[in-house]
């Protein structure tokens, strides 16, 4: 099965790879173990996404998009494959969907022994809320995986991971102190405007307002979901681009 | 017939450090047909592996342009029949050898027990269960073969495929080389070997500074034995008499024959006629005097 966006062969190679990895299996260990420990009868099974979880994973993100094109480009691998009747944007596709495949199974166990840790400490009910939970967890990171690839079309080695963790830093940093540096110039709306379309965003609160009918406001969720498919296809530009010059060069 | 591989005038420049400029490939044109094994020879540097690159278009030409089966080579239908091994291939190092196999034969279509039957042909069985990061370099040359060769290419583009084998895997490329002619396929093959070359090409391309010195044809002249004689002196005259087609050069003596099949024959006639043989070899020889009055510029 291949598709236009990605090809299936690739994407399978590229889950195994990156799946079978040893800090892959500890960090959905870990996430396993954030889940059943801290799954409660009143939690809706994101603990693996919030607080000490939420840290793990991102660095699984982290780790699942570092080198994701670069690694296969380098290693002379890349080339190899591309001789073979697929495209680039389907190799590039293949190799983010199969880092995604990881991410979603990684989160999909998190989520799952937070539930059932839940459902064994008294907690039932709100199913709509708790099976929300889980695709409003992955969104958000998919998005980043996307975001890494797009970075990783671009640069060697692992500098994409490098390069997100220090423009995100940067900005947690520059959101906290300049409105505080500059009190005068009234720059937290500013700063508000753009945390809220700096990369993907927390989009777990429409869990909670399908769960009880709150006004749904699913702007967060849409936002996500282009800027997947937006940085996939910056990925797939960059890329190209590269290549190409690569091979002029 | 439309050639399965055709080179026009391709040329590639690289920019030096220095702000001049290298040219690797010249104007470089020739063409494969199905069931052709042809030879590149030339010295490092000569743009050997730059024209293959070319070929394929894995770099781009800054002019002239190659066809595979009268296809641009970014063609899908064109990748579909072509197999590439270059040399000192590498892949993902924590992919088993079959992994790696398993993938190129899902690209491709083809049945993974395909991939199976190639590990067992090529003698690679354990290290294929192996991530590739355990590899040495002659099974890392094995398992890039291997690749090329998953879906029964049309067209086998080969670089220094013997580089880092032992004698037992330059044997085993030798046989594909044959059995991908025996079946059809084209083949063009970077080697430093000049033996090889001459054993299994229809034609040989001599490259230096990227230009194409001379195409020559290995099967037009026939083939030539090189016999190696202890009392070569005492039988000069006795040779050039009974022999005059064959040429005396120190103690090795030179002469036409139709291929391997003749050489019994002609080591019997030199023993008959007193002469003491120390060694037989066919072919080589030619191509090697070629080699070094073309690209090395000896007389």
């Amino acid at each position: 099965m291949t598709s236009e966006l990605f090809s299936w062969p690739v994407a399978r190679a590229t889950a195994r790879e990156r799946g079978l990895a040893p800090v892959t299996l500890g960090i959905a260990l870990v996430l396993v173990l954030i889940g059943m420990l801290r799954g409660s009868a009143d939690t809706w099974g994101a603990e693996a996404f919030s607080g000490f979880g939420a840290f793990w994973f991102f660095l699984l993100t982290l780790f699942l998009g570092g080198g994701l094109l670069a690694d296969e480009v380098e290693s002379g691998h890349a080339q190899l494959v591309l001789l073979r009747p697929i495209t680039r944007a389907q190799w590039v596709g293949g190799r983010l969907v199969g880092a995604a495949l990881v991410l979603c199974l990684a989160g999909t166990a998190g989520w799952a022994s937070s539930v059932l840790a839940s459902f064994t400490r008294g907690g039932a009910g709100e199913l709509p809320g708790r099976l929300l939970v889980l695709p409003l967890a992955l969104l958000p990171a998919l998005g980043w995986l996307a975001t890494l690839a797009a970075i990783g079309a671009a640069t060697r080695g692992w500098t994409n991971s490098g390069l997100l963790i220090a423009v995100r830093l940067a900005w947690s940093v520059a959101a906290f102190a300049l409105p505080l540096a500059f009190p005068k110039l009234g720059l937290q709306p500013l700063i508000d405007v753009i945390g809220h379309h700096f990369g993907p965003q927390d989009a777990m609160m429409l869990a909670r307002q399908v769960q009880y009918h709150e006004r749904f406001e699913p702007s967060v969720a849409f936002w996500d979901l282009l800027w997947l498919f937006a940085a996939w296809l910056v990925a797939v530009r960059v890329f190209n681009l590269r290549e190409l010059a690569r091979r002029r060069a | 017939m439309t050639p399965a591989l055709e080179a026009r005038a391709i040329t590639k420049r690289y920019r030096t450090p220095g702000g001049g400029e290298l040219v690797a490939v010249d104007a470089l044109s020739f063409e494969v047909n199905p069931g052709e094994i042809v030879g590149v020879l030339g010295p490092n540097g000569a743009g050997k592996t730059t024209a293959l690159q070319l070929c394929l278009k894995l770099l781009h030409a800054d002019a002239g342009e190659s066809r595979l089966f009268g296809l641009d080579p970014e063609d899908l239908a064109a990748r579909r029949r072509v197999g590439y091994a270059p040399d000192a291939a590498l892949f993902p190092k924590a992919l088993t050898g079959t992994r790696v196999l398993d993938l190129h034969a899902d690209l491709l279509g083809v049945p993974r027990a395909k991939a199976v039957e190639l590990v067992e042909r090529l003698g690679f069985v354990e290290p294929a269960r192996r991530p590739t990061a355990t590899y040495s370099r002659g099974q890392l040359q094995r398992l890039g073969l291997a690749q090329a060769l998953l879906g029964d290419p049309d067209l086998m583009l080969l670089d220094e495929p013997t580089a880092g084998l032992d004698p037992a895997g330059v044997a085993q490329v030798r046989e594909l080389l044959v059995s991908l002619k025996a079946r059809g396929a084209a083949v063009l093959l970077n080697s430093h070997l000049l033996s090889e070359v001459e054993r299994v090409c229809d034609r040989v391309l001599f490259v230096k500074n990227g230009r194409c010195l001379r195409v020559h044809d290995v099967r037009a002249g026939g083939q030539r034995a090189e016999v190696r004689l202890a009392n070569a002196v005492q039988m000069a005259a006795r040779l050039l008499e009974k022999l005059p087609q064959g040429a005396l050069d120190g103690d090795r003596f030179r002469i036409p024959v139709a291929g391997e099949a003749a050489v019994p024959a002609l080591v019997r006639q030199l023993v008959d006629l007193g002469a003491e043989v120390l060694d037989v070899r066919v072919g080589g020889a030619e191509l090697e005097e070629l080699y070094l009055q073309l690209v090395e510029g000896r007389a």
